[in-house]
């Protein structure tokens, strides 16, 4: 039972990482991206591929980063010149594209089999020590993304950012280039999505395409959306909340002697249950986006 | 100095022009009206100007530079073009400062701070109350700000889409004696659509009515001000037939 709850927090915090990523693309800077998962892979193939070949993590993970962020950076190239809402398509299908790369380049990616036997983190302990101390990293790389992404949104550049998911038109006339501020937070949200990524394989000692279905962006989504779009607090709490629902029904399974085949549709409708109730009794999320505090009438 | 736009002719769906061959020009200094009918083309003039439309035909030129690829994003930085549009012209969530900085993003941080600090100056109102919520202005507190905004940058030429719209007539005379005393004090020209005629003529040097997307009449401020089918069309005071 230890254990279980440890790996739901690790979860928790791995997605936490990937959904402060997507709450900074989408709910800052109003960045339609149904890709999400193909940072994450690239992050975590890249730690896979990297580590195989004998590179330590801490110096894969960093390397991971950097894959995705020319990733994001590639995504926000890819389609700057389209309509946000085919833009947001595109994206689907770049994340189709990286997990069929994944599935077919068997020399790279280990095809279908994905990568495993990776050194994981920390191989001196074992067991609930292990545990405690990965999710103490992962923990850790929560927070430091998090507080990252909240001095972001209270910068210049997040500014500009909410400007131009509210108002793109006004912010060119002001002189801001929105491609290049597109394609900086692609990056940006690229890098933390490779960092989540990176740590899920290190974790797992095990990446493999079946990791990167569209589903799985729709799970980051679900997180970003429960959570409250534009507030990085409502992002983690979104990861947790899903992640916890993820992983506890087939432990409920186990509890009420539900027939195994009706785990995964189980786990569907009940995440969408909750996004349904939590829309309808919050429209904003758990924790809405607050622009400014209250007390801003002062001069 | 002079911003102009030539024989222009532009649209938002194919082969539907709304500007025809359209030409006027703004010189130095100038303030310059468009007046006209609703949907004749006045909004679709300046957006053409700062770019967000790019013109079938025709040529728009800035100091002698011709704008026809420039991005919108470089013409106020590159050209001295600053565009205040119709409507949604200011970040009601931000405070008034962090509004007035999202227009000078590319100013030199110093130069930057020194400009806001005068602009909250020549601007009591926003001065008083710099750190609130925009969204917290009235009508014509919003307008003062999306006009100082567009300041910012220390632009040479303003483009203005109805400014006075939903102003109460005082705060409407305020608003243009304001546009003037810009002129005067920054030297930009001012090229403002607008649907209070009498009270925009009053402060302008020159005129265009807009019919359909061509120029239907040019001329001083006085001129069309005493115009009678401009009078008959917005100012209620031409004769009737
Ligand atoms: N984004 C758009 N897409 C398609 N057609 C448009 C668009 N914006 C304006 N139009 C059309 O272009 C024509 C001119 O519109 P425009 O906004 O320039 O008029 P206007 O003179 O500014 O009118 P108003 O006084 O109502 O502001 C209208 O027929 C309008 O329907
Ligand atoms: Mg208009």
């Amino acid at each position: 039972m230890l254990e279980f709850c440890l790996h739901v927090l690790i979860m928790s915090a791995i997605f936490g990482i990937a959904a402060v990523s997507l709450n900074l693309q989408a709910g800052t800077g109003g960045l339609l991206n149904f890709g999400q998962i193909a940072l994450f892979g690239i992050g975590a193939y890249a730690v896979a591929i990297l580590t195989r070949a004998g590179l330590p993590w801490p110096a894969a993970l960093p390397a991971g980063m950097a894959a995705a962020a020319l990733g994001g950076f590639a995504i926000g190239r890819l389609g700057r010149d389209l309509a946000a809402e085919y833009w947001a398509l595109a994206t689907l299908a770049v994340a189709e594209l990286v997990r069929l790369v994944a599935l077919n380049e068997d020399w790279l990616t280990g095809g279908p089999q994905g990568i495993g036997g990776i050194v994981g983190l920390f191989p001196g302990l074992d067991g609930v020590a292990r545990a405690l101390a990965t999710l103490a990293l992962a923990a850790l790389l929560l927070l430091g993304t998090a507080l990252m992404a909240r001095r972001l949104g209270q910068t210049q550049f997040g500014r500009v950012l909410r400007l131009m998911r509210e108002n793109p038109d006004l912010a060119t006339a002001l002189g801001h280039d929105i491609v290049a501020c597109k394609v900086k937070v692609l990056a940006i949200g690229g890098a933390m999505a490779g960092l989540a990524g990176g740590l899920y394989t290190l974790y797992l000692a095990f990446i493999g395409p079946d990791q990167l279905l569209p589903f799985e962006t729709f799970l980051i989504w679900t997180m970003v959306v429960l959570g409250g779009l534009g507030n990085v607090a409502g992002a983690v709490v979104g990861a947790m909340l899903v992640t916890t629902l993820y992983a506890g029904i087939p432990f409920l399974k186990d509890a009420v002697a539900l027939p195994s085949d009706l785990t995964g549709s189980l786990r569907v409708f009940a995440i969408g249950s909750i996004v349904l109730a939590v829309l309808m009794l919050k429209p904003q999320g758990l924790v809405p986006e607050r622009l400014r505090r209250l007390h801003a009438q002062r001069p | 100095m002079t911003l102009s736009v030539h024989e222009v002719r532009a649209g938002y769906v194919p082969d539907a022009d709304i500007l025809n061959s359209l030409s006027i020009t703004v010189e130095p200094g100038e303030i310059v009206t468009i007046l006209g009918p609703n949907g004749s083309g006045k909004s679709t003039l300046l957006k053409t100007v700062v770019g967000q439309l790019r013109p079938r035909a025709g040529r728009v030129v800035a100091d002698g530079r011709d704008l026809a690829g420039i991005p919108v994003h470089r013409r106020i930085r590159d050209c001295g073009v600053a565009y205040v549009p119709q409507l949604d012209n200011i970040f009601g969530p931000l405070t008034i400062r962090e509004n007035l900085e999202l227009g000078g993003q590319f100013v030199a941080p110093a130069a930057r701070r020194a400009r806001l600090e005068q602009l909250l100056e020549h601007y009591p109102n926003l001065g008083r109350k710099a750190g609130a919520r925009a969204d917290s202005l009235s009508g014509g507190e919003r307008q003062m700000l999306a006009l100082a905004r567009a300041l910012m940058p220390g632009p040479r030429h303003l483009l203005l889409d109805e400014p006075s719209a939903g102003l109460s007539p005082l705060m409407m005379d305020e608003l243009f004696a304001h546009i003037r005393r810009i002129r005067d004090r920054e030297g930009v020209s001012v090229l403002m659509v607008e649907q209070n005629a009498a009270e925009s003529l009053e402060v302008s040097d020159r005129a265009y009515v807009l019919v359909m997307g061509r120029v239907h009449r040019e001329g001083t401020a006085r001129e069309i001000l005493e115009d009678e089918t401009v009078g008959q069309l917005y100012l209620g005071t031409g004769p009737v037939h």
